[in-house]
């Protein structure tokens, strides 16, 4: 399968009064022509900082290391910041959690669109105007015309999710990420841009990193998914053999916490014990180690092998190490 | 937006009552008044009370301050006690020169403080910043009459290329002759205004870039100019607006030290010498002459407020 985007053993570190923190550690992902991935994990398993690190987002005192950050060809890592910008907002676009804070509150939002799309299209106001309001027609929003002649404020939040969404179509991308795109927002709401999602994602041809924790976004738009935790891919795998065959005891125990329709009233919750671990606190081994029922002393293990299942999935545990056929990748 | 600018100027007219008449109620509080101003101990109580009749200082305190407002309103000042002059007169002379050394000051400050504070909030940490804010604390902490000092020491005495006192060299009203009796109190005017300013456009660029609208812009490409330019410098410059309201108070009162200091013949030395002379007209005066400014300067920037941020634009 040809892959619109590959990371190659990605490690993040923040470097703050001298003390330098691991936030991602050595991760391999790829993102495949045609498809949605989805990242899951609890808040503060790293998920954010790895594609803010492919976006450059992060702040100064992050350091990234990575053996290449291949997309569409070309190594990210290697290129000039400026050209670095001619791909943002073109050939990747990235669309955040909180659309309420994400414009500029003095701009109009026509402004925003055709700052964008002449940033990275040689065309006149005139056409990028076109192109402006023929993108929020796309992405559903009414009166584009007029819209287009108001400020942010007087969008709801749902609304201005979908004028990112236009501003981050605007010129074809290949690579959509979304960083937890519907968190901010109400259900009824919620499901609408997922929706969209993904009637842009057959329409536009576009591929899309999609990060999440709630699971059941994951379910319903997710063709593959990536499960994160303490910086590290736990389990990946297609969306069946994750949710229906879940390999890791960390997956199993998040998916077990999912409350179910037919669970009875009263019933306590399923919850993984614990807390998540500060980075600060995490050493070499399995991140999960000490909130995991089936820990040993092998998870104190620098070197946590992968278990591959089958072609698209695998999972790094000490448990199944028999199965282990790439070593430490 | 017509209907809220409306809103605050009625907003504003009880403040202005209540400004007068605390104004009134402190100088009438104060143990010495303006009969004590005009009679010596030596005068025979009978004398002291005629005084005190010829000025009305024998009715009671609410019909004087009716009085006296409405002379306030017809634009009858009153009259100074010391020099028997009128006060409208004397500040109709001396306020165009006050505002004459104080609004150059003033924008230039603006001017500059803009600039380096944007350039200092841009580079956030960095060694430029480092030096534009240290600058901006230092200044702060040094008033402005040792700089006065300083500068006259070093171009009125040691160089002897400037002078030191008023706005012209008697018989000499060339505009040289004025500029240079000018520039000393401009450059000092300038630095006293310049840090304060400078720290608040810093934080304020500071803040905006925190904000998540700049990750954004950033994740669309957008190069370090096009965000400090097409983006953070509008909305960093917004507060500023805050600024240009108090500015209009400092056109009369701003530069009352430098004034003095310098001989300047603006409101500065006026109301120092009223001060020292227990000039009470002249001080209340100057007193409601000044709060009023702040509080119209405060309705002039809500009202530009209104017409720039589009959220309050709808909002009100």
């Amino acid at each position: 399968m040809e892959k619109l985007l590959e990371i190659k053993n990605m490690s993040v570190s923040f470097e703050k009064d001298k003390k330098t923190t691991k936030i991602v550690r050595n991760i391999n992902l790829s993102v495949n022509r045609g498809e949605i991935l989805a990242i899951v994990g609890e808040s503060g398993s790293g998920k954010s900082v790895t594609v803010k690190s492919l976006m450059s987002l992060l702040p100064e005192y992050a350091h990234v290391e990575a053996d290449g950050v291949y997309f569409d060809g070309r190594d990210i890592m290697e290129m000039s910041p400026a050209d670095k910008r001619k791909i943002y907002g073109k050939d990747i676009s990235m669309i955040f959690q909180d659309p309420m804070t994400a414009l500029n509150p003095l701009k109009k939002i026509g402004s925003h669109l055709i700052e964008v799309i002449k940033r990275h299209q040689k065309i006149s106001t005139r056409e990028a105007k076109i192109l402006a309001v023929k993108m929020l027609q796309e992405v559903g929003i009414a009166a584009p015309e007029e819209r287009m002649k108001q400020y942010p404020h007087e969008f709801s939040g749902g609304m201005r999710q979908r004028v990112l969404i236009a501003m981050a179509l605007c010129s074809h991308p290949k690579l959509l990420i979304a960083d937890e795109p519907t968190t901010a927002l109400d259900v009824t709401i919620q499901a609408q841009i997922l929706k969209l999602l993904k009637t842009l994602h057959k329409k536009e041809d576009m591929d899309i990193i999609l990060i999440t924790h709630d699971l059941g976004v994951v379910a319903s738009v997710a063709d593959r998914i990536a499960v994160m935790y303490g910086g590290r891919i736990m389990e990946q795998g297609t969306k069946e053999e994750i949710l229906y065959d879940p390999k890791h005891p960390y997956t199993k125990a998040l998916l077990k916490a999912i409350p179910k329709s037919d669970t009875a009233r009263g019933t306590k919750l399923e919850a993984i014990a614990g807390s998540i671990p500060s980075f600060a606190d995490l050493g070499e081994g399995c991140p999960f180690a000490d909130r995991c029922e089936h820990a040993s002393v092998r998870c104190k293990n620098a070197n946590i092998g992968r278990n591959i299942f089958s072609e698209t999935h695998s999972s790094s545990c000490v448990l199944k190490e028999i199965e282990k056929i790439e070593q430490g990748a | 937006m017509a209907k809220y600018i409306f809103k605050r100027i009625i907003n504003a007219i009880p403040l202005l009552i209540l400004i007068t008449m605390l104004c009134f109620a402190l100088i009438s509080l104060a143990p010495y008044d303006a009969v004590d101003a005009m009679t010596t101990p030596k005068m025979s109580p009978e004398l002291i009370e005629m005084i005190r009749q010829k000025y009305g200082y024998d009715q009671p305190v609410y019909i004087r301050y009716f009085k006296w407002l409405d002379g306030l309103i017809g634009g009858n000042f009153g009259y100074s006690i010391v020099n028997k002059t009128s006060i409208y007169n004397d500040l109709a002379s001396r306020i165009p020169n006050t505002i004459r050394l104080v609004l150059p000051s003033y924008i230039t400050a603006y001017i500059l403080a803009i600039i380096l504070g944007l350039i200092a909030g841009a580079n956030k940490g960095k060694a430029v910043d480092k030096i534009i804010d240290s600058f901006a604390s230092v200044s702060l902490a040094v008033p402005t009459f040792w700089i006065a000092m300083i500068l006259i020491y070093i171009f009125g005495y040691k160089l002897r290329i400037l002078p030191i006192l008023g706005m012209h060299t008697v018989g000499n009203s060339s505009l040289i002759d004025y500029f240079r009796h000018f520039v000393l109190p401009y450059v000092v005017l300038t630095f006293g205004f310049l840090p304060g300013n400078i720290r608040y456009v810093r934080a304020s660029t500071i803040t905006e870039y925190s904000e998540d609208y700049v990750m954004v812009q950033k994740a669309f490409g957008a190069s370090k100019a096009e965000i400090l330019f097409s983006h953070v410098c509008k909305n960093a410059l917004l507060p500023i607006i805050t600024k240009i309201g108090m500015a209009l108070p400092a056109l009369v009162t701003g530069a009352v030290i430098t004034e003095s200091v310098f001989g300047w013949p603006g409101v500065g030395p006026y109301f120092v010498r009223a001060v020292q002379g227990m000039d009470y007209p002249v001080i209340m005066v100057i007193l409601v002459l000044s709060s009023t400014l702040v509080i119209v300067g405060n309705l002039i920037s809500d009202i530009l407020y209104c017409v720039v941020d589009p959220r309050i634009r709808r909002g009100a």
